[in-house]
């Protein structure tokens, strides 16, 4: 006699691919789906691609911050290599009368050592410009009474940097002018 | 009820359920086989935003260095 019992049920395996394929004619609902899903996908690549690769990023890659770059990001800069410099200049054209004509006119007396590079004395300002984190940005010190100050300038932005003129105290004693 | 691989309708009546399209099985039983409408699931939707992402980060990069070979940027000097 035969043995009549059925078969052993095939697993479902319903992650596993095994492709039975039909011609499938896509219906209009169909392709009205697909368009929606194209849109969905475009949707969300240019929602992050657009203020990634535009703005975050490059800000980001350039500055170190997220949002756009500010004067007032130059602040921590210029407070821990420029004020120094500028002091100094201050100090001598308070015992000279005038401003120095070089940066080694600073050096030894208002400076122990002459700066790496990168800050220049010109015309009344000071410049300081090849800092790796500028990118093209100049920092400048304008000593002109009542625009006296800090600046930024180049090709991202160019404003005042907020921070307070530089002061230095009186001279304790006399001094006879640099030659 | 919907394929997750090819959003193609799917007939959950048959003796072996399975997309007609693709030949993906699914369990009716099972909402986690298959989806309610035919748009991208949760992981599709990480998969383009993880996509998305690192294709924006390495055009961030491009465009910043772009920017910075714009005579009189940094790249000028």
């Amino acid at each position: 006699m035969a043995d009549e019992s059925p078969p052993p049920p095939r697993p479902l395996n319903y992650r596993g691919i095994q492709p039975k394929r039909v011609k499938y004619v896509p219906t209009a609902e169909d392709r009205r789906w697909r368009n929606r899903r194209i849109l969905l996908r475009i949707a969300i690549f240019l929602v992050l691609f657009l203020p990634i690769s535009l703005y975050f990023g490059p800000n980001l890659i350039m500055f170190g911050t997220l949002t756009r770059v500010s004067p007032a990001d130059f602040a921590p800069l210029v407070q821990s290599l420029s004020i120094s410099i500028v002091r100094a200049m201050k100090e001598y054209q308070r015992d000279a009368g005038q401003l120095p004509f070089q940066m080694t006119d600073l050096v030894p007396k208002y400076l122990p050592n002459a700066p790496a590079g990168g800050q220049y004395i010109f015309n009344g300002w000071f410049t300081q410009s090849d800092d790796s984190r500028q990118y093209g940005q100049n920092i400048s010190y304008d000593f002109t009474p009542g625009s006296e100050g800090w600046e930024v300038n180049g090709m991202f932005l160019s404003g005042p940097i907020p921070l307070p003129p530089v002061t230095i105290g009186p001279a304790t004693q006399p001094s006879p002018p640099p030659k | 009820m919907y394929c997750q691989k090819c959003y193609t309708k799917l007939d959950p009546t048959t003796e072996f359920p399975r997309c007609p399209r693709c030949g993906r099985g699914f369990d009716p039983a099972d909402p986690g086989s298959y989806l309610t409408v035919p748009l991208p699931g949760k992981w599709r939707i990480i998969l383009y935003v993880v996509v998305s992402t690192i294709i924006s980060i390495a055009a961030a990069f491009f465009v910043a260095l772009f920017q910075l070979r714009i005579p009189g940027g940094a790249g000028g000097h």
